[in-house]
């Protein structure tokens, strides 16, 4: 078997766990059997194995972390919401129904990586830095906050809409969703803050400037405006619920816009890692 | 003094949003339409001084809450607003009356005032820069010294106020090493200068400023026109692993280079005048090529050059402290929730009364765990709260489950959606015109390789063909695309097929002379463009005429089949 077709096998594997534990989830929580979310936790837990396997066969083959192409990034990104979802969860048991949202979209993720070139591309010169490594990590950190805000506020909108089930009861109320959703809405915006300030650092090592209106930069900005317009709104005027969940999920495409789209439609140097 | 009028304008929360918005609408119509110029325009510039006056009176209105906010409240009393707060009766643990207030993080009430402040440094930083810094470029060769002047430097982007960038000594190109991958890639690239080495990701200092080594280089082409006229062309990198440039020469001549290596023995060479191939071939280093009307061109030698950046920014500092406090400030803003914490204790004899607040800074409903911990603490009873829940259940378990599901098609939706990429008209367009002008240079130039980027293995095949046909004859194909005109576009999975009608205008030219064979053509024709896609970029597969070709000349000067020369299978009736 070549190193590409273990590397596949692994990502096939953690997404049949990852099925798994969403079909476990929703045993658990939709048809109540709530003792079986610790099953749910640990089958998805264990489909984080395999997929770091799976990530790390990837390193040693193309000899750099998951920067440049859909399949590595993709994959890494849903590695990360897991892995968020997983220390939430664990800290936080009462949450597990997000799983049922947070899940489903990391494994979209995944799957719609595994479909797409898996070409393997090896880093320019430009792209060798160890800033290239903080700017990366702390924009999937960033991006797994949002996954997680974006949960939070689809179930809050539910609850908003007076939907009830046993796996909306189990969740706190209202106001604590929201306080929730807003906390982890303002995580990604740190996360997202350093992405920005680890790029500008390594933009001026390169280029000798730290800021230079490339069209991802500035798109990364009005993300970043967006949120801190998102915050302040609701500082200022006390927004209610519904109108902060819906702000919160114009965000987040807003986000994924940003991350996953853009550097397609617009030329620009951040392209050329997501071809 | 700023007027306090300005002030309160400066700080209403409608005016920091409406700023904050017109920023981002700002941002989104700049990165989308770069052609308008915003970040560079006067309104652009205004909008962010009244967003830096904000800041500055938002952060001292924040350091003043931040210096009365710091200590713990006073008294209990000061815990009559808290959204936390119980009081029960135990036992009497000690005679007095007794409260104890404190708080717990601290640091998060400065979190919001560190980050307005990075902000504002940020800000700042970039204006210092805009004014006062500098960027310049140059294209330096093996052995060539750059000057220590202004003048030197092939471009600058000086600020208003800035001085133009230049050397405080003599800085001399020794030599450019490239490393590669095994596959081929670059890995690394270095320079060593007269004043040191320097590679890409690590700058040097230098006359005030830094040098930085750009990621472009290649080899030059030191040449010599007519053995008294003296040019370099800088070859530089396609996405082919070959090296192109051009250089013009006397009498309208102009020279295609390429090689196939950073540092060739010999160059790969093209001479055209008005669109005629005069001479090609390969040429070593201190060969000379012959060329019509006595004129020669010869390669005196092949140095390698890289392209070095040079900046001062003294304001670069500032920018990055503002960074870090921003940075820091937003961590501490929502990780560091400052808590304001009671417990106030009333004898009342054998028993007494426990008065217990907690108040958060910001997000009061994540304490509430919190806050029955203090009670647990206290008072030794445990909360019901969980068990409760727990307890409720309610009907209609399909419901959920039919949601979860419509939600699972929402976000699969939404990723299949953005992973669909369908072609507009307008891209069709671009795509013909790519193909086309590529085709139109390779026939020009005798050139197959430069059509490698626009075709598919089917199509490469056919032109090197049609190409290698005409230099056997002793031709090439001068070409203008008179008109285009996209008639329809059908895409299904990586196949895109393209309707056009288009005309053209033709000649053949003689090589060696450019001089005109035959007569010119002006044709139309109806073509259908078979597209495929691969790792994202669509390729010419294949080309059909959806009509015979109409064709304007009415000889040829080629014994060779028409139809063959335009290839297509579709026999045409003999004028």
């Amino acid at each position: 078997m070549t190193p590409f077709a273990q590397e596949i096998s692994f990502h096939w594997a953690a997404v049949v766990f990852y099925i798994g534990g969403v079909i476990a989830f929703a045993y658990a929580l939709v048809f109540g059997h709530p003792t079986k979310i610790a099953q749910a936790k640990w089958v998805t837990a264990i489909g984080l194995v395999p997929h770091t396997v799976a990530l790390g066969l990837r390193y040693i083959h193309v000899g750099h972390g998951p920067y440049m192409m859909k399949y590595e990034v993709l994959s890494s990104n849903a590695w990360i919401a897991i892995v968020l979802l997983l220390i939430f969860l664990w800290r936080k048991p009462n949450w597990s129904a997000i799983a049922l949202v947070a899940l489903p979209a990391a494994i979209l993720m995944m799957g719609f990586g595994l479909f797409t070139n898996p070409e393997a591309r090896n880093l320019p010169p430009t792209l060798r830095s160890m800033w290239l490594v903080f700017h990366i990590l702390f924009n999937k950190l960033a991006v797994g906050a949002f996954v997680l805000s974006l949960a939070a506020a689809i179930v809050l909108l539910r609850k908003l809409k007076g939907a009830t089930g046993r796996w909306l009861d189990r969740l706190p109320g209202p106001e604590v969703m929201e306080a929730r959703m807003v906390r982890f809405a303002g995580f990604g915006f740190v996360f997202w803050t350093t992405t920005i300030g680890m790029g500008s650092i390594w933009a001026n090592q390169s280029w000798g400037r730290y800021w230079g209106w490339d069209p991802i930069e500035s798109w990364s900005l009005v993300t970043w405006l967006a949120y801190a317009l998102l915050l302040h709104a609701r500082l200022f005027f006390k927004l209610k619920a519904r109108a902060t969940a819906w702000a919160v999920i114009a965000c987040f495409a807003l986000s994924v816009l940003t991350v996953l789209v853009f550097p397609f439609v617009f030329p620009s140097m951040h392209s050329a890692y997501f071809q | 003094m700023i007027p306090a009028t300005i002030k309160r304008f400066l700080r209403r929360p409608a005016m920091i949003l409406g700023e904050l918005a017109t920023l981002a609408a700002a941002g989104a119509l700049g990165a989308t339409l770069p052609q308008l110029r915003v970040f560079q325009s006067p309104w652009f510039a205004a909008v962010a001084w009244l967003a830096a006056a904000s800041l500055a009176v938002v952060i001292v209105e924040q350091f003043r809450r931040v210096r009365t906010q710091w200590r713990p409240p006073l008294a209990p009393t000061s815990f009559q607003s808290a959204p936390f707060q119980a009081e029960f009766e135990r036992p009497a643990t000690r005679p007095n009356s007794s409260a104890r207030i404190w708080s717990e993080r601290r640091l998060g009430v400065a979190g919001s005032l560190v980050f307005h402040v990075g902000l504002l440094c940020l800000i700042v930083a970039g204006a210092l820069r805009a004014l006062f810094a500098t960027d310049a470029i140059v294209d330096l060769m093996e052995g060539e010294t750059l000057a220590p002047t202004a003048a030197a430097w092939s471009a600058q982007w000086p600020g208003r106020f800035a001085k133009p960038f230049q050397l405080d000594q003599p800085v001399t190109l020794e030599s450019v090493t490239g490393r590669r991958y095994s596959g081929g890639d670059l890995r690394e690239l270095k320079a060593k200068l007269s004043i040191g080495e320097i590679a890409v990701n690590h700058q040097l200092r230098a006359g005030g400023g830094k040098i930085y080594l750009a990621q472009e280089f290649g080899p030059a082409a030191l040449l010599e026109w007519n053995s008294t006229r003296r040019a370099a062309a800088l070859l530089a990198g396609n996405n082919h692993g070959s090296y192109e440039g051009v250089s013009t020469g006397p009498a309208g001549l102009k020279v295609f280079l390429r090689s196939d290596s950073e540092r060739p023995a010999k160059l790969e060479v093209r001479v055209m005048r008005g669109g005629g191939l005069l001479a090609a071939g390969s040429l070593n280093v201190g060969e000379t090529l012959m060329l019509p009307d006595r004129h020669s061109l010869t390669l005196r030698g092949v140095p390698m050059w890289a392209r070095l950046q040079g900046s001062r920014d003294s304001a670069l500092w500032l920018a990055y402290f503002g960074m870090i406090l921003t940075m820091a400030g937003a961590a501490m803003i929502f990780t560091l929730i400052k808590l304001d914490l009671c417990i106030a204790i009333t004898p009342l004899g054998e028993r007494e009364r426990v008065f217990i607040a907690l108040k958060p800074q910001r997000f009061a409903p994540l304490f509430q765990e919190r806050f029955e911990r203090l009670i647990c603490e206290e008072s030794s009873l445990r909360s019901g709260v969980s068990a409760e829940r727990r307890d409720r259940i309610r009907p209609d378990a399909a419901a959920p489950c039919r949601r979860a599901a419509a939600l699972l098609w929402l976000v699969g939706g939404l990723a299949l959606t953005s992973g669909c990429n369908r072609v507009t008209p307008t891209q069709a367009r671009q795509l013909v015109e790519r193909y086309n002008q590529a085709v139109s240079e390779a026939y020009r130039r005798g050139d197959v390789r430069l059509v490698d980027p626009v075709v598919g293995l089917n199509e490469g095949k056919k032109i090197t063909g049609l190409i290698g046909v005409r230099l056997d004859l002793g031709l090439t194909l001068d070409s203008q695309l008179q008109s285009l005109e996209i008639t329809g576009v059908e895409q299904a999975k990586a196949e895109l097929r393209i309707h056009t009608k288009e005309r053209w205008t033709y000649r053949n030219l003689k090589i060696g002379t450019g001089e005109p064979v035959g007569q010119s053509s002006q044709d139309a024709y109806e073509m259908t463009y078979f597209f495929t896609n691969a790792n994202q970029t669509w390729l010419v597969d294949e080309i059909k005429f959806a009509a015979p070709p109409q064709v304007g000349r009415t000889n040829t000067p080629w014994v060779a089949d028409r139809a063959l020369l335009h290839g297509t299978t579709v026999r045409e009736a003999t004028p």
